[in-house]
């Protein structure tokens, strides 16, 4: 994928995706018909933006606008990633992201080693977190540090979007005037899985509720269900899209003591709570002894010593995958590394 | 990823389709397929077992870099006074004539009528069944040369008509050039066949059976064959050749002879003896060795569609790029007054099932910002 030739004037260079050209051979009505477009800016680096520069604000933007184009490829991915947004009020200053809670609260898995730990069956997860002994890292002990797959129970991936910046207090009034009135809130999280490791996508169920107190005092019961069983395709090859809900995210900035970024990943205010675990195909759920699923040795890596435990302690198969996961109002974007893990024996 | 905002095209508005005519020039030397360097080249091209053509490559057709130029045949029509069961290949000649008469002609009368035959090549626009070509040549081109048709009234092939030894340059003999002048891409000069467009192909100078021809000073326009544009095929009289052999002292490659037998016993021939008493292959060997070269303008038929993407001036102004923000603020503004601005790179054109068909990328950003609106124009060609 070369640049485009940016010396003279601008040129458009336009191609049909592969998808694009299945569509035209399917000939399915309407399904090669294009109906609207979007646009995007993923070679952009805004942090090249210099509000500062001393020629004054015609400089501003000398980098960006120099940045060289790649060509068009036909893959479906690798071209518009995040895209402009639609919003018309020209007024906004801040845009919401999503985080991580990653241990915050009691109920959301935490991160080992930067990757989100998805045993595929109870045995693993017992594994892993060394509930019976000791068989898995020493950091990892502990009910908080691993998801188990299809299970509703905790821990499972707590995400949160909002303005993550200390310059907004975290307020609800805040909250209404940054993301309920501009329509920042994401009542609706997409989640984008690799289709041949993760087959279900479990979400909060819409009696959820999170909420603090002037003292920060955590009230809450979030509960997940997996009523999210079916995948749509993506423009990522190989991946499904999934829709799960967001409930309010009632942490606010205590009145009276506590600190609210104890318990929760964004810094201002909060808009949304999403909750998630995943299901994967019932191949990958064999205990020790079983037969290892052929996707972990095309995919991933078998009978390895991942914690370093030495001797024959005990040996995983396991499967880096990544999930990303975007939010449906505000289009911010996080990605998630995924590993998924079995127990494969000593 | 999936981008969660899109802008609406318009049918009725937004899209328009156009079709362009996209010509290249094909300059075929005679040293890809005739002589190279003292030896004629014969690496290039392919015979075949069942022995009805021969294929012409531009490099060793064993290499896989090797592509397909044209293909050759010499044939006749059943009606032929050459046609003999003494004749090589005689059914086969027969054969090859119907299949391209068949083909780009059809038949005269209708399909019961038992008097029905196929049409001949004639050397006119007319198919009046005057001035039949029923002994000929044919040359027809590669789909990767031609591409769609070749363009009208840009077809031009050198021909030599001199002796087997070497036909361009033989003294007594001419270097003629076969070319379809009359035709025009405004539809003058050619005829509408079963085959498609059909035009006339005129040699510069005078042919015939004299046996000692001189080359003529003057410009002749004589037809000698006819193109057919779309199918990318050549038909040539085998009347171009048409000579006796000279006996004598001469020098044996002086004899006015069309063909000469690569073995041992130096059988020389005429174009219808060689027709006769050839097979197809080696007829096809002699025409080649005449054949200089060939230039011709292919022309790709483009059906394009366009797609105006027009961009408001109030939206698309702000990026999900991760960049984008530094916390959760936006670096582009210092305060929530100034302008939002984003650049954009790319369109990305959608179904109604947010599937993304096609792309287009622009060579540098494009700054936009509320105080202007633009108009992206996408061409995507069919």
């Amino acid at each position: 994928m070369a640049f485009l030739d940016n010396s003279g004037d601008i040129i458009l260079d336009a191609v049909l995706t592969d998808l694009g050209r299945q569509r035209l051979a399917d000939g399915t009505a309407g399904s090669s018909t294009i109906v609207k477009f979007g646009l995007g800016d993923d070679e952009i680096n805004y942090g090249t933006y210099d509000l500062a520069h001393p020629s004054g604000s015609a400089y501003y933007d000398l980098e960006i606008m120099q940045t060289p184009v790649f060509q068009a490829t036909t893959a479906t991915n690798a071209n518009i990633n995040y895209g402009l947004l639609k919003l018309t009020d020209t007024s906004l200053l801040y845009l919401p992201a999503i985080s991580l809670n990653d241990g915050k609260l009691a109920v959301a898995v935490k991160r080992y080693v930067n990757m989100i730990y998805l045993c595929v069956n109870d045995e693993t997860w017992r594994k892993v977190t060394s509930a019976d002994t000791t068989t898995g890292p020493t950091d990892m002990k502990g009910i908080g540090t691993a998801l188990q797959v299809a299970n509703a129970s905790t821990p499972f991936v707590i995400l949160e979007s909002g303005l993550d910046t200390f310059e907004i207090a975290a307020t609800s009034a805040n909250r209404s005037s940054y993301l309920v009135s501009p329509g920042l809130v994401d009542n609706t999280f997409t989640i984008m899985a690799d289709s041949r490791l993760i087959t279900r996508v479990g979400s909060l169920i819409p009696s959820s509720y999170l909420r603090n107190d002037d003292v920060n005092y955590v009230t809450e019961d979030l509960r997940l269900g997996f009523t999210t069983t079916t995948g749509t395709s993506d423009n990522l090859e190989n991946y499904n899209s999934f829709t799960v809900r967001g409930i309010n995210d009632g942490i606010t900035e205590p009145a009276t003591s506590g600190n609210d970024n104890d318990i929760s990943a964004i810094k201002g205010p909060r808009g949304t709570l999403g909750g998630l675990n995943f299901d994967v195909p019932a191949e990958l759920k064999t205990i020790a002894g079983g037969t290892t699923a052929r996707e972990f040795s095309q995919y991933g890596t078998v009978n390895a010593d991942l914690f370093s435990l030495g001797g024959s302690v005990a040996k995983y198969d396991y499967i880096d995958t990544t999930v990303y996961i975007m939010g449906d109002n505000s289009s911010a974007t996080l990605q998630l590394p995924v590993r998924i893990i079995r127990y494969h024996g000593t | 990823m999936a981008i969660k905002n899109y802008q609406h095209i318009s049918p009725t508005t937004d899209v328009t389709t156009t079709r362009t005519l996209l010509h290249e020039a094909i300059p075929l030397t005679g040293t890809i397929y005739f002589y190279q360097t003292g030896a004629y080249v014969e690496s290039n091209i392919k015979n075949y077992t069942h022995g009805m053509f021969q294929s012409v490559y531009d490099y060793p057709y064993l290499s896989s870099s090797a592509n397909h130029i044209f293909d050759l045949t010499a044939c006749y029509a059943g009606t032929s006074a050459l046609s003999s069961s003494t004749s090589v290949q005689n059914a086969k000649k027969i054969n090859m004539y119907t299949e391209f008469a068949q083909t780009l002609l059809g038949y005269t009368g209708s399909l019961v009528d038992p008097a029905k035959e196929v049409r001949y090549f004639e050397n006119d626009l007319s198919l009046d069944g005057v001035g039949k070509m029923r002994e000929v040549f044919v040359v027809n081109f590669s789909r990767l040369l031609a591409k769609d048709q070749i363009k009208k009234g840009s077809f031009s092939m050198t021909v030599g008509t001199g002796s087997w030894h070497n036909a361009f340059i033989h003294p007594a003999r001419k270097l003629i050039t076969v070319t379809d002048a009359s035709s025009s891409a405004d539809g003058s000069g050619i005829t509408n066949t079963l085959g498609g467009d059909m035009g006339i192909l005129y040699s510069n100078k005078d042919f015939g059976s004299q046996p000692t021809r001189q080359p003529s000073t003057r410009t002749l326009s004589m037809p000698c064959g006819a193109l057919f544009y779309q199918a990318g095929i050549a038909v040539l009289t085998a009347s171009l050749f048409s000579g006796s052999i000279v006996t004598g002292s001469i020098p044996t490659g002086h004899k006015n002879a069309f063909y000469r037998s690569p073995s041992a016993t130096n059988i020389f021939r005429t174009v219808t003896e060689t027709l006769t008493s050839s097979a197809i292959s080696a007829a096809c060997d002699a025409i080649r060795h005449r054949i200089g070269n060939i230039s011709f303008n292919n022309t790709t038929e483009i059906n394009s569609k366009i797609y105006f993407c027009r961009v408001p001036h109030n939206m698309f102004n702000y990026s999900a790029n991760p960049t984008y923000l530094t916390g959760s603020k936006i670096r582009v503004k210092n305060n929530a007054s100034d302008s939002p601005v984003a650049y954009i790179t790319t369109v990305g054109l959608y179904n109604s099932s947010n599937e993304l068909l096609a792309v287009a990328k622009l060579s540098e950003p494009i700054r936009k910002d509320p105080t202007n609106d633009i108009t992206i124009r996408v061409r995507l060609d069919y």
